[in-house]
């Protein structure tokens, strides 16, 4: 057999969630991931020469940071054949391995072992920039095959456990297997949360896979070669034919797995020696502005979006459901910045809001919609992390509950002409990637349904259900009437437009609006009346204003507990 | 609020299981090369084995709840067999106290185990050793219908005995197609047994040998790949409110109306059934 020439780049996430422990409450997930790297690279030496490269990434106040993440001599380096790197590494650990006696009543027996380190990772912080990590390794991989003459074979692997926060990475990806005329693969290895979630393993459809990590990264992974699956049924690991190259949710023995299943992909791979010019230099890849934002204010002051005050929510009884209805879509979803990000952004300031509030009678949910690439509906209803999809939470049940916080600088006026920069906290709660656009009925339907379970909950609740509904504005017009489906309700439209439009805030016709296509949501917008209490609160509005905003502020807080 | 009776000494809990030891059994799970019978006492020993556990901690004993495992065969007549399948002290009880589960396996047997090297990355295997109350058996047809109507007879009795009781659990693990008529009937008129806490939750594993990706608990029957699955879907209880409400704290994805159903489950998906079920019984 005619040896191959391969190469193996890791893309590691280096975000916060990456400083958790593993799902099975083995060590930090980051540190697990670096030792199972450097075991593999450790069992490769002598069995294959791939080119190998780790790349660390993560984004801190909106900047990307893609690094290569070799350490000692091998710093600065992209691909290196395995051979060099195995007679040197950058350091030997003296390890101590802890083997379970078969009966547990006997302390497990210690094993001192030497254990090589080539690749060390930098320490989490901040956010998932996936496609920048992954524009980067396109380079690279790309680059690599070129030198390789045709005759090479690439896998990129990536290993993460947070959402993407710099867009959605999959058309770079379809762009990656594309370019690389089916000699890349990409695998895609996600890290769970808690054992109690069952991981998906090298599913081979995507029918009654579950909502979300696992469907959106199926078709970003790589078919399991038929050599490669029969290996697998050799070490009992179950793949029909088909399988992916994807296992979401995995503890750390299914992680450590996989890389054994990789290293059986690569056996007898050689690499090739890089020229300087396909060893790209790693930089950090620049942010896209976002889109401009039209501010002005029918009421005469321009606000930034975002930050909320006081306002109370009419009703007898205290308790209370919000839900926040909540639309992925956006004109290109593999943009680096959407309007996706904004939304996603208020969704996450609301709840976090919510916290504060420190109200156990309101009871907030969130459903999450937006279209495939062949734009059918993918309905979410419930939250992410160890809330898991519970429908609907409480203030009290959501506080320590998010994904993650962020902190970061906020400018804002200080009302003598300059600016105060106040340092905020944002409890992330929604981090998911864009989606393309469909029809708005089935998560009008998921709506319903949660509105319904609350309703047999909360019988004597007198306070009418709210539901504010964040979305670009891009609804065909015969969608439209699906919005009158949750006239029970109290419906607030809060608009964020793709193309600069010009601002509105709870207008009194439909005419205010000055972009027509807009319009429609007037109609199904809820009375502001509804919202009596908090009416002073604003400039004077008329009667028949109606609860919705377009490009700006929408004054919405929660009920507090002595409210 | 029904699902929501506290277990404990006074309101035990019971677990019934329902098992298929018919021929085809023995045929290996879908896309595997383990049979499905292996497969299927693996994942009863272990969760009678963490079963004991559970009740064993904080010193006592803990004696909480009644299991019972019933296989269902027939022999070279077609006559059925249905009967208890615990072997040694234990063999001929139709629902043994988990008590006499903890003290009378019917012996320990050295097990593989797969686990993570935190130190070195390497999967490494160790030798553990583990409880065996269930044995591996097929042979026969399938008499699903005189299974069902087996455990109504046992649940009766136990509901009498313990009316203020979380509702039994019965969980019924199968490859397909009854043998003796149609099964909804009789799973339907289990699932109208109930206690003052609600009525009798019927959960199927259905290990078949379609080579199909494995799921658990889905809302709807469309994307089975057989009749025989779409049967057992519409067998399974609906997730009761507290079930949902415990497996989403956990992180799952439940849909509205999902049924306790699962489908080529691999071992820790079969475990995690099982135990999902259990904890919800033993908040």
């Amino acid at each position: 057999m005619s040896a191959t020439s391969g190469c193996v780049l890791f893309l590691v996430d280096e975000s916060a969630a990456m400083s958790r422990p593993m799902a099975d409450g083995h060590p930090p997930r980051l540190q697990m991931i670096a030792t199972g790297i450097n075991g593999l690279i450790k069992s490769w030496s002598g069995e294959s020469n791939a080119a190998v490269g780790v790349l660390g990434y993560h984004s801190v106040s909106g900047t990307p940071e893609v690094v290569s993440r070799w350490a000692g001599s091998w710093a600065g380096r992209d691909l290196v054949p395995l051979q060099e790197l195995a007679a040197s590494p950058a350091r030997v650990e003296q390890r101590v391995r802890k083997l379970p006696s078969p009966n547990p009543l006997i302390p497990p027996v210690e094993q001192a072992v030497d254990f090589p380190v080539w690749y060390e990772p930098g320490s989490p912080a901040g956010e998932a920039c996936q496609q920048a990590v992954f524009q980067q390794a396109q380079q690279m991989v790309e680059n690599w095959l070129r030198d390789s003459g045709g005759a090479g074979q690439a896998i990129v692997v990536h290993i993460f456990s947070s959402a993407s926060t710099d867009g959605n990475p999959g058309k770079i990806i379809q762009g990656i297997l594309q370019s690389t005329a089916g000699n890349c693969q990409v695998w895609n290895l996600h890290l769970g949360l808690t054992a109690n979630i069952p991981p998906t393993l090298y599913p081979s459809t995507k029918a009654n896979l579950p909502l979300g990590t696992a469907t959106d990264w199926f078709d970003r992974s790589s078919k399991i070669s038929d050599v490669v699956l029969a290996g697998m049924k050799q070490q009992k690991l179950r793949a029909l034919p088909g399988a992916r190259a994807l296992i979401c949710n995995a503890t750390a023995l299914e992680v450590f797995q996989a890389l054994q299943v990789l290293k059986q992909a690569t056996d007898g791979w050689q690499g090739v020696a890089l020229t300087a010019e396909s060893m790209p230099i790693v930089e950090a890849t620049p942010v896209e502005e976002a889109p401009a934002v039209e501010t002005s204010n029918l009421f005469g002051t321009a606000e930034p979006v975002g930050e909320t005050e006081e306002v109370t929510v009419i009703g007898d009884s205290p308790e209370q459901l919000v839900v926040l209805l909540l639309d992925r879509s956006t004109v290109d979803p593999y943009a680096s910045v959407t309007v996706w990000n904004k939304i996603q952004d208020r969704a996450n300031d609301l709840l976090s809001q919510a916290i504060k509030a420190k109200n156990p009678d309101t009871q907030i949910a969130v459903v999450l919609y937006g279209g495939d690439d062949s734009h059918q509906a993918e309905v979410m209803s419930g939250f992410q992390g160890e809330l898991g999809s519970h429908l609907y939470a409480n203030a009290t049940e959501l506080d320590g509950k998010a994904l993650r916080i962020h902190e970061f600088d906020e400018e804002i006026p200080n009302g003598v002409g300059g600016l105060l920069t106040l340092h905020r906290q944002r409890h992330i709660f929604v981090e998911v990637e864009p989606k393309a656009a469909c029809s708005p009925q089935s998560a009008v339907d998921a709506v319903l349904n949660t509105i319904q379970d609350w309703r047999g909950k909360y019988r004597g609740a007198a306070r009418n259900p709210v539901i504010i509904h964040l979305t670009r504005g891009g609804h065909a017009p015969q969608d439209m009437s699906a919005w009158g489906q949750l006239s029970s309700a109290t419906l607030y439209h809060w608009l964020f437009t793709e193309c600069a439009t010009a601002t509105v805030a709870y207008p009194d016709t439909a005419e205010s609006i000055t972009a027509p296509e807009l319009q429609g949501y007037f109609y199904s917008a809820s009375p502001l009346a509804e919202m009596s209490a908090r009416v002073g609160k604003l400039p004077k509005l008329s009667p028949q204003a109606r609860g919705l905003v377009v490009n700006g502020k929408f004054e919405f807080s929660w009920p507090t507990a002595t409210t | 609020m029904p699902y929501t009776q506290e277990i404990s000494r006074q309101n035990k809990a019971c677990f019934l299981f329902l098992v298929d030891q018919s021929f085809s059994m023995t045929e290996p799970l879908g896309g595997s090369d383990e049979r499905k019978c292996d497969k299927l006492v693996e994942a009863i020993n272990a969760w009678l084995y963490n079963m004991t556990i559970r009740a064993a901690s904080g010193g006592n004993l803990r004696d909480w709840m009644d299991i019972g495992v019933i296989g269902y065969r027939t022999d070279q007549q077609n006559n059925p067999i249905v009967g208890p399948i615990l072997q040694g002290e234990l063999a001929g009880k139709n629902l043994v106290p988990i008590t006499e589960i903890e003290q009378h396996p019917s012996r320990i047997q050295d097990a593989e185990q797969l686990m993570p090297d935190p130190a070195t990355g390497e999967v490494v295997s160790v030798q553990v050793q583990v409880p065996i109350w269930v044995d591996a058996y097929a042979e026969g047809g399938t008499p699903m219908c005189t299974a069902f109507y087996k455990a109504h007879e046992i649940l009766t009795q136990w509901i009498a005995d313990h009316p203020k009781s979380f509702p039994p659990v019965v969980i019924h693990i199968t490859d397909g197609e009854s043998m003796d008529g149609d099964p909804l009937p009789y799973a339907e008129s289990l699932k109208e047994l109930n206690t003052d806490d609600g009525n009798v939750l019927l959960f199927n594993c259905n290990l078949s040998n379609v080579a199909k990706d494995s799921f658990l608990f889905i809302n709807s029957s469309e994307l089975l790949p057989d009749d025989y699955a779409r049967t057992l879907f519409n067998m399974s209880s609906v997730l009761p409110e507290s079930i949902v409400q415990r497996a989403n704290l956990e992180g799952m994805n439940l849909q509205n109306n999902a049924r306790g159903m699962v489908f080529n489950a691999d071992m820790v998906c079969l475990i995690k059934f099982l135990d999902l079920g259990t904890r919800v019984a033993l908040r």
